[in-house]
């Protein structure tokens, strides 16, 4: 696959799962998508648009997002994703590993008892 | 899976569009960015100039992404293609020398492999579990000595007559349905209209024990094999394809074959061809089909009608036990026969594979040649990869340079050799396609020399052949480019340290070993080239008593132009016209370019006939093993034939009905019947009647079969004049005749004139013939001619090979010696020193080559020896001679250039290089 950009600054395979957890709202562009992450992890994360862009196309040739062209609210052409089916039983797998990597890690940072 | 693989080639398919969906995506996303800024507050230009830089490389985005739409390798793979075939269009005498020489190896391979793989491998297709079905053979020994006792080896035949077949059928449990089939070429029709088909005769169970169903109508069944029944036929799909067009008009037509007419009531499936592979046209049940052409006695010995059983068993019989009960019960009939002292009592029967090819018997020499070549185009396809690989080798030496700066610029060693693998990918596909084309010409070719008298069910170029072609293309592009590969990805370090000192070891001594390899096959194949060539000759020269460059003979058969069915049921047979025949003899006279016209009832070189009742004054017992043949000829026969009189004198117009009766025999007869000489003036008895026919002269033995001495068998010769008197000898003088024809030129050149004279005088004569003796002669010794020429062409071409490996091999030594070369130059070694140097070098490789070919072709030898000449030895000083003395000019021409190149070597440039 493709080598993880030194670009991103998130754990890799962590972008994956924000964009395909944001999607569950509904489709969204990249711009929103971004947008979104930022907002809701209170500017704690930032998507660099090199790995935004990248990631998507890659989520659209596995078959879990798909994309289509639509105007947006403002009246401009803007590309939209959208979560497949496949896409939502990935994201329930990615959850899972995420939330067993977190228990994980917490119970190696925590002092031993 | 298969939807990302999709993806990707959607992706690759829109690309242009996909790109500019990017850039608009991009473009959008940039626009968003700006117009949040200003509505926090910023002015239009600073808004765009923080977005613009918070969004970072635009061009790195765009790439990034574009890497995951997959289509990167693709687009990798093309531009190294096409490098690739610009190479190509640059080295354009590497080029062809790689693809020749794998377009040849593919192309004599593919139509071999079907060729093989029909003949001895493949069940003839449409037959229901075709293992179940079994050859049926008999093995006896046909060789008896004086007191009727059966000696020597056994042999197996896939023949029996009818007693046999039937004991077959009677009292065995074990075996469940038997079947007979005979295999003939008859005409259908009469005159120039009549067409020659191979007509199977089949006993009633036959098409029911392949269990093959007919594509239309019905099958033969055993109803129709009675001669209460109506006579009908079962045509092949192709035969009517050619001869009806349509389905509709085929059933219900109606056939002619010995003044029978049949009517066809089914067509047979496309492909089928009974259990051989062999092509049949119509099938006839076997009781109409033999009453017709065999007259009564077919069912017993004395008809001499031979014919092929096939068996399924009972259910849980095996192969031994039914082969033994069926052993018993044939034996049990040949002791009843009344002609049982001469059949092997001791014959035992076998139940076989379907195929002939697989049974019991030792491989005819016809089956045996497309083997030997078989084995000897599968060498060449090994030579030709082994001399691609060489050749690639030989690029890469000679690319070092650019293929470093390759890895200077950062090219990975995987990448390299991915460059090398496609290029040796795209040499085997256009060598495949060269492949194809040369893989159709040969096969046609094949076809005709090596196994003229086959005639193939399918279009002579199949999917298998071109199956094996593809896989060989892809198989011998990968290991063609292993080597190198290897050598380029271990040139990668050493170019760091010293390009020519370190390469110069790498690999040398196995490509010298498959030089050696190559020069051994060369000589094995040449060597063989030279055997054939010999044995060829010897057969050529073979004397076979008549004047066989100027003879023509026209033949024809018994005229049954007023058939009836007689009271027994039988047809009866109306005797030859004789001022018919006189006038047929007048008109071939007339033709230009013939010389003298005889007559017999014989055709010269194409057997002959006994007549019973023979016997020699002084001997009780004929001295002979076969015959003595009998000809009635016109007393120019002898002169006319080219038939040499020893002794005494031949026939003369004075021999006639009413003077002394008389008779010439030949030296083989003269000799067995009295060794002691003095023939002349002999009695021999003819016939019934007591009275002598005086032995008036002996004439050269001529050979009516085979090519051995051995085939020289006893004859004699009365005077047609004179055959009234005798009942047997009037009935064999109206049952056929042949006129002997003297030409002036080549008689090739008069078949066609000759034909239509015939034609015009018989329009409805039922069978006829026109042979010229060259062309019958051709054809006896065709398998040495095939052989020779066979055997030639893969000499020819593997020495071809091994000079491009020897050169290859050489050049690549010279390459890398470049530097060492010009040092000995500058430090004064002479050009013709150098020159020598490198010659010698490729002189003793292919003299190790010579020296291993010698030893093979002396083990290979047992191969070929049933197939050559008169017990011809395979291991011949000569041939190998004549074989080592071609590949050692050959391999030292191939060094010259390299060898040019070495002694021109320039000290200077060569220091400057490095």
């Amino acid at each position: 696959m493709t080598p993880a950009s030194p670009r991103n600054q998130l754990l890799y395979g962590t972008l994956d799962l924000l964009i395909l957890r944001t999607l569950v709202y509904g489709p969204a562009h990249g711009h929103a998508i971004a947008g979104h992450i930022q907002r809701v992890s209170e500017d704690a994360l930032r998507i660099e648009t090199g790995s935004l862009y990248p990631a998507l196309h890659r989520l659209e040739a596995r078959g879990w997002i798909a994309a289509k062209w639509k105007t947006s609210d403002k009246g401009k052409r803007a590309r939209y994703y959208r979560l497949t089916r496949t896409g939502r039983r990935q994201l329930a797998v990615e959850q899972t590993r995420w939330q067993q990597l977190s228990v994980a890690v917490t119970r190696v940072l925590r002092p031993a008892d | 899976m298969l939807r990302q693989a999709l993806h990707r080639f959607r992706c690759l398919w829109h690309r242009r569009r996909k790109d500019a969906e990017l850039d608009e995506e991009i473009r959008f996303h940039l626009a968003e960015e700006v117009e949040e800024r200003i509505d926090a507050g910023l002015a239009p230009e600073e808004a765009r100039a923080t977005a613009q830089r918070d969004f970072g490389n635009v061009t790195l985005t765009r790439e990034l992404t574009r890497e995951t739409w997959g289509w990167a390798p693709v687009e990798r793979l093309l531009k190294d293609a096409g490098f690739a075939f610009r190479m190509m269009r640059r080295n354009t005498g590497y080029t062809c020398a790689v693809v020749l020489t794998l377009a040849l190896g593919i192309g004599l391979n593919a139509p071999m492999y079907e060729m093989l793989s029909r003949l001895f491998l493949q069940a003839p297709p449409h037959i229901e579990d075709p293992k179940g079905v079994h050859r049926v053979w008999l093995s006896e020994r046909d060789d008896s000595d004086d007191r009727g006792v059966f000696t020597g080896p056994a042999t197996a035949w896939d023949r029996m007559q009818w007693p046999e077949f039937s004991a077959l059928t009677s009292d065995n449990a074990l075996i469940d349905t038997v079947a007979g089939r005979a295999v003939r070429f008859v005409p259908n029709g009469r005159g120039q209209r009549a067409e020659i088909l191979r007509v199977s005769w089949v006993t009633g169970e036959f098409l029911n024990l392949l269990g093959a169903s007919p594509a239309l109508g019905r099958a033969i069944g055993p109803e129709d094999d009675d001669l209460a029944a109506q006579p009908v036929a079962v045509i092949s799909d192709g035969y009517r394809r050619q001869r009806f067009g349509g389905a509709e008009e085929a059933l219900g037509a109606t056939l002619s074959f010995d003044d029978v007419a049949y009517v066809v009531v089914g067509v047979m499936p496309p492909g089928f061809s009974g259990p051989d592979p062999n092509a049949v046209d119509v099938w006839l049940p076997l009781e109409h089909a033999a009453s017709a052409s065999r007259e009564d006695n077919w069912r017993r010995y004395e008809g001499g009608f031979y014919f092929t059983a096939f068996a399924r068993l009972a259910p849980g019989a095996t192969v031994e036990a039914a082969g033994a009960a069926a052993t018993i019960a044939v034996r049990a009939a040949r002791s009843t026969s009344r002609l049982s002292d001469s059949l092997d009592p001791e014959v035992t029967v076998d139940l076989g594979h379907i195929l002939r090819t697989r049974g019991p018997s030792s491989l005819r020499p016809q089956m045996r040649l497309p083997l030997i070549v078989g084995g000897v185009t599968l060498l060449v396809l090994i030579l030709a990869t082994v001399n691609m690989s060489n050749l690639l080798m030989l690029r890469v030496a000679a690319r070092r340079r650019e293929l470093a700066i390759r890895y200077a610029l950062g090219a990975g060693r995987w990448g390299v050799g991915r460059l090398l693998v496609i290029e040796s990918v795209v040499l085997a596909a256009l060598s495949g396609v060269v492949a194809l084309a040369v893989a159709t010409v040969f096969g046609a070719v094949l076809r005709r020399t090596l196994l003229p008298d086959h005639r193939w069910v399918d279009e002579p170029f199949g999917v298998t052949a071109v199956g094996f072609t593809g896989i060989a293309i892809l198989g011998i592009g990968l290991a063609a480019a292993l080597a190198p590969a290897a050598y380029a990805a271990r040139s990668r370090r050493i170019e760091k340290l010293d390009a020519s000192r370190g390469a110069r070891a790498l690999g040398t001594p196995v490509r010298a070993s498959l030089v050696v390899v190559q020069a051994a096959l060369s000589v094995v194949l040449l060597s063989g080239t030279a055997v054939f060539f010999r044995s060829f000759e010897a057969a050529r020269q073979v004397d076979v008593g008549y004047a066989k460059e100027h003879l023509l003979t026209v033949t024809i058969e018994k005229h049954r132009g007023d058939v009836r069915l007689s009271e027994s049921g039988f047809f009866r047979v109306v005797p030859l016209n004789e001022s018919a025949v006189s006038v047929l003899e007048t008109r071939v006279r007339e033709v230009p370019g013939v010389l003298d016209v005889a007559q017999g009832t014989s055709s010269p070189m194409t057997g002959g006939a006994t007549v019973g009742g023979l016997r020699i004054e002084g001997l009780g017992n004929l001295p002979f093993r076969f015959g003595p043949f009998v000809n009635l000829t016109t007393p120019n026969f002898f002169s006319v034939a080219g038939l040499d009189v020893r002794e005494g004198r031949g026939f003369s117009e004075w021999d006639r009905e009413g003077t002394e009766k008389v008779a010439v025999v030949d030296t083989t007869f003269a000799q067995q019947a009295w060794p002691g000489g003095g023939a002349v003036g002999r009695c021999l008895f003819v016939g019934s009647g007591d009275d002598c026919t005086t032995v008036v002269g002996v004439v050269e033995s001529a050979l009516n079969w085979g090519l051995l001495e051995a085939d020289r068998e006893p004859g004699y010769f009365l005077p047609i004049s004179q055959a009234s008197s005798d009942a047997a000898l009037a009935r064999w003088r109206s049952a056929q005749r042949t006129l002997v024809v003297r030409t002036a030129g080549n008689p090739e050149r008069l078949v066609a004139p000759v034909l239509g004279v015939l034609a015009e005088l018989f329009p409805d004569l039922p069978a006829h013939y026109v042979q010229s003796l060259p062309g019958v002669f051709a054809s006896r010794i065709r398998t040495w001619s095939v052989g020779t020429r066979l055997f030639g062409a893969a000499g020819l071409l593997a020495v071809l090979l091994a000079a491009i490996g020897l050169y290859a091999v050489i050049a690549f030594g010279v390459r890398q010696r470049e530097l060492e070369f010009g040092i000995r130059r500058a430090l004064g070694a002479r050009a013709s020193r150098l020159l020598r140097m490198v010659l010698a070098r490729g002189f003793s490789l292919a003299a190790a080559g010579v020296a291993a070919g010698t030893l093979a072709a002396l083990w290979a030898g047992r191969f070929v020896e049933p197939l050559l000449f008169d017990g011809r030895t395979p291991r011949d000083p000569l041939a190998l001679a004549v074989a080592a003395l071609v590949l050692l000019t050959i391999a030292v021409m191939a060094s010259f250039l390299p060898a040019r190149r070495a002694s021109r070597a320039d000290p200077r440039q060569a220091l400057e290089a490095d």
